[in-house]
Protein backbone atom coordinates (compact mmCIF):
# COMPACT_ATOMS: atom_id res chain seq x y z
CA UNK A 1 0.00 0.00 0.00
CA UNK A 2 2.84 2.36 1.35
CA UNK A 3 4.83 1.30 -2.11
CA UNK A 4 1.60 1.82 -4.39
CA UNK A 5 1.47 5.40 -2.81
CA UNK A 6 4.77 5.89 -3.29
CA UNK A 7 4.68 5.04 -6.95
CA UNK A 8 1.52 7.18 -7.48
CA UNK A 9 3.61 10.27 -5.94
CA UNK A 10 6.34 9.31 -8.30
CA UNK A 11 3.82 9.48 -11.26
CA UNK A 12 2.29 12.74 -10.11
CA UNK A 13 5.69 14.57 -9.42
CA UNK A 14 6.89 13.57 -13.36
CA UNK A 15 4.03 14.41 -14.57
CA UNK A 16 4.17 17.94 -12.50
CA UNK A 17 7.71 18.44 -13.62
CA UNK A 18 6.27 17.46 -17.86
CA UNK A 19 3.51 20.06 -16.98
CA UNK A 20 5.73 22.72 -16.15
CA UNK A 21 8.10 21.93 -18.75
CA UNK A 22 5.59 22.86 -21.19
CA UNK A 23 4.14 26.01 -19.68
CA UNK A 24 8.36 27.33 -19.60
CA UNK A 25 8.79 26.60 -23.18
CA UNK A 26 5.31 28.09 -23.63
CA UNK A 27 6.11 31.33 -21.74
CA UNK A 28 9.82 31.59 -23.16
CA UNK A 29 8.03 31.40 -27.11
CA UNK A 30 5.80 34.00 -26.67
CA UNK A 31 7.68 37.22 -26.54
CA UNK A 32 9.71 35.32 -28.95
CA UNK A 33 6.67 35.38 -31.18
CA UNK A 34 5.50 38.99 -30.18
CA UNK A 35 8.86 40.16 -31.47
CA UNK A 36 9.59 37.97 -34.75
CA UNK A 37 5.80 39.46 -35.37
CA UNK A 38 6.65 43.25 -34.64
CA UNK A 39 9.96 42.86 -36.40
CA UNK A 40 8.07 41.96 -39.64
CA UNK A 41 5.71 44.59 -39.41
CA UNK A 42 8.00 47.27 -38.52
CA UNK A 43 8.16 48.69 -42.18
CA UNK A 44 4.85 48.44 -42.88
CA UNK A 45 2.48 50.32 -42.70
CA UNK A 46 4.38 52.78 -44.34
CA UNK A 47 3.74 56.29 -43.76
CA UNK A 48 1.25 57.52 -47.10
CA UNK A 49 -0.78 60.39 -47.67
CA UNK A 50 -4.29 60.25 -45.77
CA UNK A 51 -7.01 58.35 -47.58
CA UNK A 52 -4.49 55.17 -48.37
CA UNK A 53 -4.33 52.18 -47.28
CA UNK A 54 -1.84 49.44 -47.07
CA UNK A 55 -1.58 45.84 -48.16
CA UNK A 56 0.85 43.79 -46.24
CA UNK A 57 1.52 40.01 -47.71
CA UNK A 58 3.39 38.19 -45.05
CA UNK A 59 3.48 35.01 -46.91
CA UNK A 60 5.68 36.52 -49.18
CA UNK A 61 7.01 39.12 -47.22
CA UNK A 62 6.06 42.58 -49.17
CA UNK A 63 4.14 45.45 -48.57
CA UNK A 64 2.98 48.38 -50.13
CA UNK A 65 0.10 51.41 -49.97
CA UNK A 66 -2.30 52.02 -52.38
CA UNK A 67 -5.31 54.83 -52.61
CA UNK A 68 -8.46 53.78 -50.73
CA UNK A 69 -10.08 54.59 -54.16
CA UNK A 70 -8.93 51.19 -54.87
CA UNK A 71 -11.17 48.43 -54.03
CA UNK A 72 -10.16 44.57 -53.81
CA UNK A 73 -11.70 42.47 -56.42
CA UNK A 74 -12.34 39.48 -55.25
CA UNK A 75 -12.35 37.00 -57.72
CA UNK A 76 -9.15 38.45 -59.78
CA UNK A 77 -8.91 35.51 -62.00
CA UNK A 78 -12.13 35.67 -63.97
CA UNK A 79 -11.83 35.79 -67.62
CA UNK A 80 -13.05 39.96 -67.71
CA UNK A 81 -10.32 41.18 -66.06
CA UNK A 82 -7.75 38.25 -67.37
CA UNK A 83 -8.87 37.80 -70.67
CA UNK A 84 -6.90 34.78 -70.40
CA UNK A 85 -7.03 32.18 -73.40
CA UNK A 86 -8.46 28.97 -72.62
CA UNK A 87 -9.49 27.26 -69.36
CA UNK A 88 -6.03 25.73 -68.20
CA UNK A 89 -4.84 29.78 -68.28
CA UNK A 90 -8.16 30.66 -65.71
CA UNK A 91 -6.73 27.56 -63.79
CA UNK A 92 -3.54 29.02 -63.18
CA UNK A 93 -4.79 32.12 -62.35
CA UNK A 94 -6.93 30.98 -59.86
CA UNK A 95 -4.75 29.27 -57.99
CA UNK A 96 -2.00 31.98 -57.78
CA UNK A 97 -4.92 34.44 -56.38
CA UNK A 98 -5.77 31.32 -53.90
CA UNK A 99 -2.04 30.99 -53.26
CA UNK A 100 -2.19 34.75 -52.75
CA UNK A 101 0.23 35.35 -55.48
CA UNK A 102 -2.41 37.53 -57.56
CA UNK A 103 -4.38 40.69 -56.64
CA UNK A 104 -6.33 43.22 -58.10
CA UNK A 105 -6.97 46.26 -56.87
CA UNK A 106 -9.59 48.57 -59.16
CA UNK A 107 -10.35 51.91 -58.99
CA UNK A 108 -14.01 52.64 -57.61
CA UNK A 109 -14.11 55.82 -59.54
CA UNK A 110 -12.99 54.46 -63.28
CA UNK A 111 -13.34 51.02 -63.65
CA UNK A 112 -11.16 51.11 -66.42
CA UNK A 113 -7.81 51.55 -64.11
CA UNK A 114 -6.41 48.77 -61.85
CA UNK A 115 -3.65 47.91 -60.20
CA UNK A 116 -2.46 44.44 -60.50
CA UNK A 117 0.34 42.52 -58.57
CA UNK A 118 1.11 39.05 -59.35
CA UNK A 119 4.23 37.15 -58.12
CA UNK A 120 5.75 34.59 -60.59
CA UNK A 121 5.93 30.96 -59.92
CA UNK A 122 9.18 30.85 -61.46
CA UNK A 123 12.68 31.75 -60.81
CA UNK A 124 13.38 36.26 -61.65
CA UNK A 125 15.03 36.35 -64.84
CA UNK A 126 15.04 39.14 -66.78
CA UNK A 127 15.95 37.46 -70.09
CA UNK A 128 12.13 36.07 -69.58
CA UNK A 129 10.91 38.97 -70.35
CA UNK A 130 11.72 39.57 -73.27
CA UNK A 131 9.29 37.71 -75.31
CA UNK A 132 6.28 39.64 -73.54
CA UNK A 133 8.32 43.33 -73.83
CA UNK A 134 5.31 44.94 -75.23
CA UNK A 135 7.15 47.65 -76.82
CA UNK A 136 9.13 45.39 -78.97
CA UNK A 137 12.86 46.31 -76.90
CA UNK A 138 14.61 43.25 -77.18
CA UNK A 139 17.72 44.78 -74.94
CA UNK A 140 17.95 43.45 -71.78
CA UNK A 141 20.09 45.59 -69.03
CA UNK A 142 22.12 42.04 -67.93
CA UNK A 143 25.40 40.16 -67.32
CA UNK A 144 25.74 39.05 -70.97
CA UNK A 145 24.32 42.42 -72.62
CA UNK A 146 26.76 43.98 -70.12
CA UNK A 147 29.64 41.66 -71.62
CA UNK A 148 28.82 43.35 -74.90
CA UNK A 149 27.40 47.04 -74.97
CA UNK A 150 29.55 48.15 -71.90
CA UNK A 151 26.92 51.60 -72.08
CA UNK A 152 24.58 49.22 -70.37
CA UNK A 153 24.04 49.21 -66.47
CA UNK A 154 23.49 46.44 -64.36
CA UNK A 155 20.28 46.18 -62.51
CA UNK A 156 20.39 46.83 -58.89
CA UNK A 157 18.61 43.44 -56.72
CA UNK A 158 16.54 46.29 -55.40
CA UNK A 159 14.93 47.77 -58.07
CA UNK A 160 12.13 47.70 -59.54
CA UNK A 161 12.20 47.75 -63.72
CA UNK A 162 9.30 49.24 -65.57
CA UNK A 163 9.24 47.04 -68.65
CA UNK A 164 7.68 49.84 -71.12
CA UNK A 165 9.88 52.57 -70.10
CA UNK A 166 12.76 50.81 -69.19
CA UNK A 167 13.14 53.56 -66.24
CA UNK A 168 14.63 51.59 -63.16
CA UNK A 169 13.49 53.09 -59.51
CA UNK A 170 15.51 51.52 -56.59
CA UNK B 1 -3.93 48.37 -78.54
CA UNK B 2 -2.86 49.35 -74.55
CA UNK B 3 0.19 49.07 -72.81
CA UNK B 4 -0.22 49.02 -69.18
CA UNK B 5 2.85 50.22 -67.02
CA UNK B 6 4.26 47.38 -65.38
CA UNK B 7 7.48 47.29 -62.92
CA UNK B 8 9.23 44.10 -62.20
CA UNK B 9 10.77 43.18 -58.90
CA UNK B 10 13.28 40.36 -58.00
CA UNK B 11 11.40 39.12 -54.53
CA UNK B 12 13.80 36.55 -53.02
CA UNK B 13 14.49 34.93 -56.73
CA UNK B 14 11.08 35.64 -57.75
CA UNK B 15 9.34 37.91 -59.96
CA UNK B 16 7.09 40.60 -58.65
CA UNK B 17 5.07 41.99 -61.47
CA UNK B 18 2.93 45.12 -60.28
CA UNK B 19 1.05 46.70 -63.24
CA UNK B 20 -0.92 49.70 -63.47
CA UNK B 21 -3.74 49.21 -66.08
CA UNK B 22 -5.82 52.32 -67.27
CA UNK B 23 -7.22 54.25 -67.79
CA UNK B 24 -6.21 54.87 -71.09
CA UNK B 25 -7.71 58.46 -72.46
CA UNK B 26 -6.63 59.16 -75.94
CA UNK B 27 -3.51 57.14 -75.33
CA UNK B 28 -2.11 53.82 -75.46
CA UNK B 29 -0.89 53.93 -72.34
CA UNK B 30 -1.91 54.82 -68.69
CA UNK B 31 -3.41 58.65 -67.91
CA UNK B 32 -0.64 60.93 -66.70
CA UNK B 33 -2.43 60.26 -63.02
CA UNK B 34 -1.90 56.67 -63.27
CA UNK B 35 1.61 57.54 -63.74
CA UNK B 36 1.77 59.88 -61.19
CA UNK B 37 0.35 57.20 -58.71
CA UNK B 38 2.83 54.97 -59.69
CA UNK B 39 6.03 56.53 -57.98
CA UNK B 40 4.25 57.55 -55.26
CA UNK B 41 2.93 53.96 -54.66
CA UNK B 42 6.31 52.10 -55.80
CA UNK B 43 8.09 54.38 -52.92
CA UNK B 44 6.13 52.65 -50.07
CA UNK B 45 6.93 48.97 -51.18
CA UNK B 46 8.87 47.26 -48.55
CA UNK B 47 9.86 43.84 -48.33
CA UNK B 48 10.90 42.15 -45.01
Amino acid sequence: MRQNRAMLSGEALVRKIGICTIVCVLLACIPAASQNSRRHGESCPVKTASGWRTYVDRLHGFCFSYPSTYAPVAKPWLEKYTHAPDKSALERLRKAAQEHRLLRRQSTQDTTASIIVSLEDRPFNLDSFVAGAPTGSKILPNQSNLARRRSITMVPAEAVWNIRTGIFLT
Amino acid sequence: MEYPDGYFFDLKGKALLITFDGPYINDKTPSPETKDLEGRLLQTFRTF
